[in-house]
């Protein structure tokens, strides 16, 4: 009789979270907390596992960016073989990375955050969600899906599905690339730039309108994490990792992916299920950093590509050192797709892509290894430690939605300061600190992605930890 | 007619892959699967003036064929997470869709995490395929 596994509690994986604002006996805002309430346990799940299993298995930890997961588990088995994938595998992981970066920022930029950005973050709610920017802007809807079935048309040419693609492996790919999925790639180019360049258009267009939002929607000091390539520039499959302070200092360098754990920690809370990420030299909570596309824009001196060189310029001047204005992930995110598209046609017109050698072959040759790369959300780290026939023995997946928590939790409080009137909660409040929330994509397992309606608890609290007042709209 | 089948669901959860497997049995239509039905949905629905959405319903007891009403009344959450309603009103503001839309919803109890689906979802896949394909064949012979 087969084993069967139950899982219980099931959890809810479209993310649930709850924010407190504590009051003081002023009257006003002291402190606020992103409570992130839903239990996952992927890494219990791999335990006794076979390590050649794990990409297919972190395929499934995310229905957004499961590229990521597939990539950096696969790299963590090429340190267990110790071999290097033929290059037509680096090349086809580079590409759907690519292909994932663009689908994921697309569905929140486009999706979930224009209707605050195009419509107004105080216009009705009943008007402030798809069906309204579907009345207002329906060119600029079409253009964002149609960025994200390119995003996911790649995927699926290459890993035969949109979501959840089986197709990484330890020691490279599943199958080589077509000629004809290629070509068929290629056409989406023009037409996604054009798309792309039209929507940086009208975010820079309204910056100057929004600078309240932009000033107090998490604009706070930090350090900056992300991954670059030997030239200093922008990267998302390989490399060391760079550390920026505020005043964009480098504040670490060429650090090794292999080595994270010398550098990053991971300290817990007891009101939520997320871990808080630090800089280690610094300890907690002083070592908050921020990761994702405002910091991959802050420690990458350029992009490489030059479209998205362009608008990094420029971006980078609005600030003497580090850009630290949350509310400008929005505009990272569009650069960084840009730039996804530029790579993308570099490498659908690299004739190594089409390479019919995908996978180096071997037995276990260490038993512990860590792959990484930068998921949409910031850099990811696969962690797994294997006994001598390649069991699984223990993962450890640090995830970038738990190196951007202390981040969000900023973000919260600074939003509930601002703009919380105790007394007074309005349907505008509640959606700028949602909107700071946004700022940061954040994948609670992989999830939270809502326009207007995110399942967000928030309760004001007396000093004593009192509930006053609270908005339930899980 | 162009029609296109949708279903709906993650074949790892028991029975809410129920979809799934009625449209292993269909022919005669494109299928499109997806976990839950998103913005990218619409879209895909242009070149179709008959769509026939497939989906695991906890209150359902046997499968059975409505149409999607539409315009939708609210937008939702756009959660992951859309309904039919959504997504037709969706295609047809955005890409001029004029077609019939239909949701059939499918018995569904056990959301476990497993790849196998219940006695009872299992015993509808037939009676569900044999309606869905009536009613292409319907389609495809009487004039609209």
């Amino acid at each position: 009789m087969a084993e069967r596994i139950v899982i219980h509690p099931v959890t809810r994986i479209e993310g649930h979270a709850k924010i407190s604002i504590y009051v003081g006996a002023s009257g006003e805002v002291e402190s606020a907390q992103f409570h992130v309430t839903e239990f996952r346990g992927f890494e219990k799940i791999c335990e006794g596992r076979p390590f050649h299993e794990m990409p297919g298995l972190m395929s499934r930890v995310c229905g957004i960016c499961p590229v990521s997961h597939v990539i950096a588990s696969s790299k963590a088995g090429d340190g267990l073989l110790g071999v290097d994938p033929p290059p037509a595998a680096i090349l086809q992981r580079r590409l759907l990375n690519y292909a994932q970066v663009l689908q994921s920022h697309a569905l929140s930029f486009f999706h979930l955050s224009s209707p605050d950005l195009l419509l107004g973050l105080d216009s009705p709610p009943e008007k402030r969600n798809i069906f309204g920017m579907v009345e207002r802007e329906p060119d600029f809807i079409r253009r964002g899906i149609r960025l994200r079935q390119f995003g996911q048309r790649v995927i699926e040419l290459a890993g035969g599905k949109r979501v959840h693609p089986v197709w990484g492996a330890p020691g490279g790919v599943l199958q080589p690339l077509t000629k004809v999925a290629r070509d068929e790639m290629a056409g989406w180019i023009t037409e996604s730039i054009d798309s792309l360049q039209v929507a940086l258009g009208r975010l820079k267009s309204l910056l100057d309108s929004l600078q309240e939002e932009i000033q107090h929607l998490g604009n706070f000091p930090s350090l900056f994490l992300g991954t670059v390539n030997p030239d200093g520039g922008l990267e998302f499959y390989d490399g060391a990792i760079r550390i920026v302070d505020s005043e964009g200092n480098i504040v670490a360098d060429r650090l090794d992916p292999q080595r994270y754990n010398t550098f990053i920690e991971e300290a817990s809370e007891e009101w939520t299920f997320i871990k808080f990420a630090y800089y280690k030299p610094l300890g907690y909570p002083g070592g908050k950093y921020r990761v994702g596309p405002l910091a991959r824009l802050n420690v990458a001196q350029h992009a490489g590509t030059p479209l998205a060189d362009r608008e990094m310029r420029e971006f980078k001047q609005r600030s003497r050192g580090a850009v630290c204005e949350s509310f400008h992930y929005h505009l990272a995110r569009l650069i960084e797709m840009l730039h996804s598209v530029e790579r993308i046609e570099e490498l659908l017109n690299d004739p190594e892509l089409l390479g019919e050698d995908v996978r180096a072959r071997a037995l276990p040759n260490r038993k512990e290894a860590v792959g990484s790369c930068e998921a949409p959300r910031g850099t990811l780290f696969h962690h797994y430690t294997v006994d001598h026939d390649g069991t699984m023995r223990k993962a450890n997946l640090v995830i970038a939605t738990g190196q951007n928590n202390q981040a969000m939790n900023m973000a919260v409080e600074q939003a509930a300061r601002r703009f919380v009137r105790p007394g007074q909660l309005t349907e505008g409040m509640l959606n700028r600190v949602e909107a700071a929330i946004r700022c940061y994509d954040p994948c609670l397992s992989c999830s939270t992605h809502a326009i207007g309606r995110m399942p967000l608890i928030i309760e004001l609290r007396d000093k004593s930890g009192h509930v006053f007042e609270r908005i339930d709209r899980s | 007619m162009r029609a296109l089948i949708i279903a709906i669901g993650n074949r790892l959860r028991a029975d809410d892959g129920v979809a799934h497997r009625v449209a292993d049995l269909l022919t005669g239509a494109p299928i499109r699967r997806v976990h839950q039905l998103t913005p990218e949905v619409a879209a895909d629905m242009q070149e179709a003036d008959t769509v026939i959405f497939l989906d695991a319903d906890p209150a359902a007891d046997h499968p059975s064929l409505e149409r999607v009403q539409s315009p939708a009344q609210t937008a939702g959450s756009l959660s992951h997470s859309m309904t039919p309603e959504v997504v037709v009103t969706m295609a047809s503001r955005l890409y001029g869709f004029q077609g019939d839309a239909w949701l059939c919803r499918l018995y569904a109890r056990d959301f476990s995490a497993s790849p196998e689906i219940s006695p009872e979802a299992a015993a509808q896949l037939e009676p569900a395929a044999q309606l869905i394909q009536n009613l292409l064949e319907t389609r495809c012979t009487s004039p609209r």
